[in-house]
């Protein structure tokens, strides 16, 4: 591991996320700070392209749409927003407010491209909720296509939710809760005890397909979306009890026939599952008498390194991320260090071996030396 | 190859405190770039949901590290020419598929892997070399000439051992592992053998027995009885006599080299067993008394000699151990002495035996790589040449696998990867470390099956069509598509050449380069896209007026005859960008003040219904100015009706109720105000239609 490079000064606040767009080419970071900057990568440096106030209260999670859509950009916010931006004739410009949760955003994604615009948004309000685009050329327009409920939201508001098949013109509004942060009950938790995250399956072959947390369950629901049904939970990958996840993200399967998912809990576990399920042919050809093939889920790894913090236990995974290949899992936590996995053959089997990692503390003297 | 951890700089607490991270409220996160598998490190809210804003500024950095040493300049050049071997090597197995089964056990296959192994083997040597001399670099060797020296050591054993010569598979292998360890592992060094030549009485010097000793157990004649021939000057009379008799025994060495067949090598071989065991009789006479001069026991070190001539194992050994040779040199001179005769498919027996009492240094990954050749544990070493450096892995498991070598399926599940797919996309996560080595990246993942394919897609869609963010110049983005576009021809990846144009073709509607667009989308087959290129075409007629509009129009023409090509065109795209380019013509001709063609053509459109209908009313308000040019009537009577039809289709089916399916467009244009505005407008049109079939009758103009 070497470091590359440092950004003195991203944000005048905590940075909450960090994501690459398409290329690797550019960086969107937003924070506490409220703000959105785009860093981008010149001649090995990376330079503020831009820089804005985006939400009325801190930002907390980004995400790139595919570029055959333009530069665009969603942000989810404590202000019970999503927002989307494009860069549009060197600006970056509000296309779109959604509104429809009723507590902090705290994760969103596109789809992969193949599926269209569309974007996943978890809340604290327990909804899973995902949008479509209805205007690619305008993107000022996006409906709400579907949504479910996890866990018990335990407010009479959140009760009222509609249903499927909201759509929500928008417009360039903010919202009247912003600057407030969210503390909403879900089974009967704080939404600080809970985990929030979700992860598409990035290829088309299974369906459109979501990897989610939202609350204290420790279940990660995989969500199948279809355009003839209402979404439905194919798997659940079941922690033991009271182990809260925190984190998902559902690897790119580059020809492999099986998922990798890797999730992170509050446990300081850092896991990975392999998931099987049955391709949407399969299911055709289930429909016309086939075998039928059921969705399972079998662990292949489970490290506590992050448990360990400084001698002590009680490390939290907060994010664990694949790289676009499928062969490196990142995962970090407040052990304050980021770990690298990648997977080996040996006579046993594949199995999963810390590659490297990056810490944030001081050398001792004799590594210096 | 890559340092396992690092700390960044500048820290965020002292070392041992990392506690006080958590203890502050913070914790750490990573995003993994697409682009290079580089990290993003910076510093997260341990609970968000409990965060606010504060009130006073602080600087919060974010920290940039990569997992792997990105190749330098010499280690790239290295990487790049490696590939040509490699991509041979790949196009002979390619062919191989196209026959027969087992033509890759015929010598004409095994001919062709031999000469491309030791084309790698000769370039590994000329790295080394190169890496070697003291040149001045424009920066510092990423790898050092050691590690250069390593691979030749390592790649030249596994051809010996494991690709030789067709024909010769059987053949004694001594001769050529001595040969290898002569030129790997050089001993005895000839400044010593210098320093001992300069000497009246070499023998009074104490590396004088072990030079001798070493260069007899080496195989190496000539130093050997260069120094046999100086102890004809020793003063004992009997060491005198003795090598009198040694001098044409060594000199007579049968050597596998000098016989053609190996029979006559056995014979001659045991002959001369024969003259040395003789020998040993002769020594055996010398009295206990005689066997020491002033100096030394010549007797004891002379025996140690002719003990290695007579291929005694526990002498060879001992001496070895001694000499502070290693398992190696044990090996190779069984294969001289012992055994001449030694099959490459019995080396991995004696290699046993000789590792029990001297195994190999656990803390070098080249001695433990080459004692698993010598071993014929190919998975093993494969294992080491990972740690040690992944090009050799890679390249290693990739001659591997056709020869049988490992064992095809490790991975057990359906479509599961190889060891040689895991060695060589190992390897190409290595290279996609350095975003510019892409070509290089793909064309090892391209050979992984469909794992691989998968993998290069990602990589090959992952190319940048555009530097930096200040806009982009259409013809880099063109030269870039399009060797992306030869790059997917090449390796069969449609998928991933139709997703390119089609981000390029998004990336230039938004500067506006609509003609490029329009080829992309329907290089692409992407008909949706297309559409939407045409909405933002038109669109610039709405927002920006027909001269904006107009100025598209040259650049959009070319596409009418693109999509009339392909054969697999949606009619309904094909039929709106033919309305598009012709109307956009029109304003171009209208620009220049060719009204007459002008007319004509707009009338077509109406007439052939090319235009869709929300977009007759726009056409019809441009027609007012054709009406009322004076100089001449435009259009015929027929002409007129026609325009008179549309605008009567018009306004009945608005008072039905679709005026939606006719007047948006025109409402848009209009900038505000509704059905009723355009209905207005449309009504200047009836005026002068009527106007213009009034000057028809009266034949004006």
């Amino acid at each position: 591991m070497l470091q590359t490079g440092f950004i003195n000064n991203a944000h005048t606040d905590l940075v909450t996320c960090a994501v690459y767009d398409y290329y690797g080419s550019k960086l969107a970071t937003c924070g506490l700070d409220q703000k959105i900057s785009v860093w981008l990568l010149e001649e090995s440096r990376w330079t503020l392209g831009d820089e804005w106030k985006a939400h009325d209260a801190p930002v907390l999670h980004l995400a790139w749409a595919h570029p055959e859509f333009g530069q665009v950009i969603a942000s989810a916010s404590v202000d019970r927003t999503v927002k989307i931006w494009e860069k549009d004739k060197g600006v970056w410009k509000e296309k779109a407010v959604l509104l429809d949760c009723r507590a902090t955003v705290r994760q969103v994604e596109f789809s992969p491209s193949v599926f269209g615009l569309r974007l996943a948004v978890v809340s604290a309000d327990g909804w899973l909720r995902v949008y479509d685009c209805l205007d690619q050329t305008r993107l000022d327009a996006w409906a709400l296509a579907d949504q479910m409920e996890f866990g018990n939201p335990g407010l009479d508001e959140l009760q009222q939710l509609q249903q499927v098949g909201t759509t929500t013109t928008t417009t360039a509004s903010t919202s009247s809760t912003a600057g407030t942060a969210a503390k909403v009950q879900v089974g009967g938790s704080r939404e600080a005890d809970g985990g929030w995250s979700l992860s598409w399956c990035k290829d088309r072959y299974w369906g459109q397909l979501v990897a989610c947390v939202l609350g204290s369950s420790g279940v990660v629901n995989i969500v199948q979306f279809s355009p003839s049904r209402p979404p439905q939970v194919v798997l659940k990958l079941e922690e033991s009890p009271g182990v809260v996840i925190s984190t998902v993200s559902w690897a790119p399967s580059c020809g492999r026939s099986y998922h990798l998912i890797a999730t992170g809990g509050r446990d300081g576990h850092v896991k990975i599952w392999k998931v099987d399920g049955p391709m949407i042919e399969d299911e055709e050809d289930e429909d016309e008498g086939g075998e039928e093939k059921k969705w399972s889920a079998q662990l292949v790894a489970d490290f506590d390194d992050h448990a360990n913090v400084g001698g002590m236990t009680g490390g939290v995974v907060g994010k664990v991320e694949w790289n676009v290949t499928g062969t490196i899992l990142s995962s970090s936590g407040s052990d304050g260090r980021v770990r690298l996995w990648k997977a080996t053959t040996t006579s046993a089997g594949r199995i999963w071996r810390i590659a490297g990692s990056v810490g944030v503390e001081q050398q001792k003297q004799k590594e210096k030396e | 190859m890559a340092i396992k951890h690092v700390e960044l700089v500048p820290p965020l607490v002292e070392a041992g405190k990392i506690s006080e991270l958590v203890q502050s409220g913070r914790a750490v996160a990573a995003s993994l770039s697409p682009s290079d598998n580089s990290l993003a490190v910076y510093i997260v809210p341990l609970d968000v949901s409990t965060s606010k804003t504060s009130t006073t500024k602080q600087d919060e950095a974010v920290y940039l590290a990569t997992y792997d040493d990105v190749p330098s300049s010499e280690r790239r050049l290295f990487i790049a020419d490696t590939l040509v071997i490699f991509s041979m090597f790949k196009s002979m197995l390619h062919d191989a598929k196209l026959r027969d089964p087992s033509w890759l056990q015929t010598r004409q296959a095994l001919e062709i892997i031999r000469k491309l192994s030791v084309d790698y083997v000769n370039f590994i040597k000329e790295c080394w070399i190169h890496a070697s001399q003291p040149l001045s670099r424009p920066e510092p060797l990423q790898l050092s000439s050691e590690h250069y020296q390593s691979l030749y050591a390592m790649f030249s054993l596994f051809v010996v051992l494991f690709v030789p010569e067709p024909g010769y598979e059987d053949a004694p292998v001594g001769e050529e592992l001595m040969e290898w360890l002569n030129i790997h592992f050089i001993e005895p060094s000839s400044e010593e053998g210098d320093q001992l030549s300069s000497l009246d009485r070499p023998w009074k010097d104490e590396n004088f027995w072990p030079y001798l000793t070493r260069s007899t157990l080496r195989g190496l004649s000539k130093a050997s009885l260069f120094f046999l021939d100086s102890l004809l000057q020793h003063p004992s009379e009997d060491l005198q006599d003795l090598i009198k008799m040694l001098i044409p025994v060594v000199e007579s060495h049968p050597r596998l080299s000098q016989f053609t067949t190996e029979r006559d090598f056995a014979y001659a071989s045991r002959k001369w067993k024969d003259r040395v065991k003789a020998l040993r009789v002769e020594m055996d006479r010398v009295p206990e008394e005689s066997r020491l001069d002033d100096y030394y026991n010549w007797w004891d070190s002379l025996s140690d000699v002719l003990g290695i001539l007579e291929g005694r194992g526990e002498v060879i050994q001992r001496v070895c151990e001694e000499l502070g040779a290693d398992w190696k040199e044990v090996c190779a001179a069984w294969g001289i002495f012992v055994d001449a005769r030694l099959r490459r498919q019995d080396l991995s027996d004696v290699v046993a035996d000789v590792l029990d009492s001297m195994p190999p240094d656990p803390t070098s990954l080249e001695d433990m790589l080459l004692s698993c050749l010598f071993s014929g544990h190919t998975e093993q070493a494969l294992k080491h040449a990972s740690s040690f450096d992944l090009w050799l892995s890679a390249h290693l498991a990739d001659i591997m696998e056709p020869l049988g070598l490992l064992d095809a399926e490790l991975d057990s599940e359906p479509l599961g990867v190889s060891r040689r797919d895991e060695c060589v996309l190992a390897y190409a996560d290595y290279l996609h470390s350095d975003p510019s080595l892409w070509r290089i990246t793909i064309a090892y993942l391209y050979s992984c099956g469909k794992v691989g394919e998968e993998q290069g897609d990602q990589v090959l869609m992952r190319v940048p069509l555009q530097v930096g963010d200040s806009g982009h110049s259409p013809d880099r983005l063109a030269e870039i598509v399009k060797e992306i576009s030869a790059t997917c021809w090449e390796y069969g990846r449609e998928s991933v050449r139709r997703a390119v144009c089609k981000i390029a073709s998004t990336t230039l509607v938004h500067s506006q380069d609509y003609g490029l667009a329009i080829s992309y989308s329907i290089s692409a087959e992407d008909w949706t896209g297309l559409g939407r290129i045409i909405d933002a075409v038109l669109n610039e007629y709405i927002q920006n007026g027909p001269a904006v509009f107009a100025s598209h129009a040259s650049k959009i023409a070319p596409s009418l005859d693109e999509i009339h090509s392909n054969s697999r065109t949606e009619e309904i795209f094909a039929h709106r960008l033919m309305f598009t380019v012709r109307y956009s013509q029109i304003h171009k001709m209208r620009l220049e003040k060719d009204y007459s063609n002008a007319a004509s053509d707009l009338v077509v459109l109406l007439r052939d219904e090319i235009a869709p209908r929300s977009w007759w009313p726009v056409l019809l308000c441009d027609s007012v100015e054709f009406l009322q040019y004076n100089p001449k009537l435009l259009f015929s009577f027929s002409d007129a009706i026609e325009l008179l039809k549309k605008l009567e289709e018009i306004f009945i089916r608005s008072s039905q109720g679709s005026g939606n399916d006719y007047l948006t467009v025109l409402i848009r244009t209009l900038q505000g105000g509704g059905e009723k505005e355009a209905l207005e407008r449309l009504k200047t049109v009836r005026l002068a239609i009527a106007r213009y079939f009034a000057r028809c009758t009266v034949g004006h103009g």
